[in-house]
């Protein structure tokens, strides 16, 4: 499965699956920045990890 | 502007300091950098700083506005939010920032991250001589670290 790694704006991170890296940056987004991030923001924010 | 950034007419910054040692450092869950927080419409900016601050530390011994400045088309309104200890959260040190002057009738031109600081450590100094919720809330150790700020007042930076 391809992986990510996806970097907000602030600098915190999240690495895995589409999954995985669009559910946690929607609950940093909302406990920590208070947005609300939808699945294409968040998505925006990350790169395809190669191998 | 990033793929995501905070938005609205009013943004929060939150410094988080932690004591280590004998020094004052940077920490909070975005690490050293300025957390930023949005307010949605209708929000009360400091109930949002409060209830986000909370949820994301642990443990908070203070949490104060400091100052505000009109930056990215946007009110940001800077909070300190004071913590026992910085856990597992990355930190860097705090240096030392001459603060930024106003004109008589205008504010700096420019202001940077460490002045904002600055400022906001001076408050939380004068803060600690003057208010006896302050005074409570931070133990010898913090406030002998705090004696190195001149104490100023609230104050428009920008």
């Amino acid at each position: 499965m391809k992986a990510y790694l996806l970097t907000c704006m602030c600098g915190w991170e999240a690495s895995g699956t589409e999954d995985e890296v669009v559910g946690a940056a929607q609950n940093h987004g909302r406990d920590i920045h208070n947005m609300d991030v939808t699945h294409d923001q968040a998505m925006a924010m990350a790169q395809p990890v190669e191998g | 502007m990033l793929p995501l950034d905070v938005e609205g007419p009013v943004t929060i910054e939150v410094f988080t300091i932690a004591r280590l040692g004998e020094m004052l450092v940077l920490t909070g869950p975005c690490g050293p950098a300025p957390w930023l927080i949005e307010t949605g419409e209708g929000e009360n900016p400091l109930a949002t700083a409060v209830r986000i601050i909370k949820g994301a530390l642990s443990e908070s011994l203070l949490v104060h506005s400091t100052s505000w400045r009109f930056e990215r088309n946007a009110v940001i309104l800077t909070f300190l939010a004071v913590v026992p200890d910085s856990g597992d959260m990355d930190v860097a040190p705090i240096e030392r920032s001459a603060l930024a002057r106003n004109a008589e009738h205008s504010a700096p031109e420019q202001i940077s991250f460490g002045q904002v600081l600055e400022h906001a450590l001076r408050h939380l100094a004068w803060l600690a001589e003057d208010d006896e919720v302050v005074q409570s809330a931070l133990d010898t150790e913090w406030l002998a670290l705090l004696d190195g700020y001149v104490p100023e007042p609230f104050r428009q930076l920008n």
